[in-house]
């Protein structure tokens, strides 16, 4: 799956741009996916140094009504708070997107892996053929809030509903990713390969699935 | 019948709408995979906000870490 990520501000906002962000805080979930999508977005912006955050829920709901209520300049969101957000007026300043990588523990054999591959491979290429249809998916996520459940399909931007069937980890995106994190300090030490990637297991999974997708 | 048991963390449509597909259209099981997913109790579920950027409180991965489920998306 491949996941957008927007950094929004609010409507009353006089930030047009990313680059107008520098010095103004963006709250982000810290220790998700969407966090780090923020801090990309926004070091691609600005210095370093410019770039200020503080914590916030990792309930994108309660972080775009706090956005909403000024209590941020900005925040990132995905679907469908992306989607209620532009609905509420808000702008997205910058959108990105980014894989969500299956992390295994040495317990998930290799055949294990390839059915769930294959599972999801032909998920992929259904979801592919008709994103409409399944976009009711994200409404669905959602059941308690009025604003996520007056939603329709028709509302989504299909762009940002992007899938890939699942494949082998780059070695050289995970290397970056990893000194990417470690130049942030989120991360210590070298990247190893052979630690953090079981090719035995990957490889041998992916020959089995592609056997008889 | 699935003859492979797998449990995973939770999904939702943002980051594993494939996942959510596959369970609803029954492709896990024709497979041969009963793929279960996981739910970490409400009480036990950390905060972000009490986290910092180098110091994060994610709930991602705790399943895995604690052996109540194999797989997470990060």
């Amino acid at each position: 799956m491949i996941v957008c990520g927007a950094l929004v501000v609010a409507p009353t906002s006089s930030v047009y741009t990313p680059q107008e962000l520098a010095h103004k805080t963006v709250a982000l979930d810290y220790g998700n996916g969407t966090a780090y999508a923020g801090l990309l977005m926004l070091e691609g912006a600005m210095p370093r140094d410019a770039v200020t955050t503080r914590a916030a829920t990792v309930n994108s709901g309660e972080r775009l009504a706090a956005l909403l209520r000024g209590d941020f300049e900005a925040t990132v969101l995905q679907e469908p708070w992306i989607t209620l957000a532009e609905k509420a007026g808000c702008r997205l300043v910058s959108t990105t997107f980014f894989h969500g990588t299956w992390v295994a523990d040495h317990h998930v054999s290799p055949e294990a892996y390839a059915a769930f591959v294959r599972a999801v491979t032909a998920a992929v290429r259904r979801i592919n053929a008709d994103k409409r249809r399944y976009v009711s998916y994200f409404i669905r996520d959602f059941p308690d809030h009025p604003g996520v459940q007056a939603l329709t399909p028709d509302d989504f931007d299909l762009g940002r509903i992007q899938l890939k069937e699942p494949g082998p980890i780059p070695e050289h995106e995970a290397r970056w990713a990893w000194e990417w994190m470690a130049s942030w300090g989120l991360l210590s030490g070298t990247f190893d390969a052979g630690t953090q990637i079981n090719r035995q297991v990957e490889a041998e999974a992916h020959k089995l699935a592609a056997a008889s997708v | 019948m699935a003859s492979m048991t797998m449990t995973i963390e939770p999904v939702r449509a943002f980051n594993g709408l494939d996942v959510m597909v596959a369970r609803d259209e029954g492709l896990f099981e024709a497979e041969g995979l009963d793929l279960r997913i996981a739910t970490l109790a409400p009480a036990e579920t950390l905060l972000t906000e009490d986290g910092t950027l180098h110091q994060p409180t994610t709930n991602q991965g705790r399943l895995v870490d604690r052996g109540d489920a194999r797989m997470f998306q990060g």
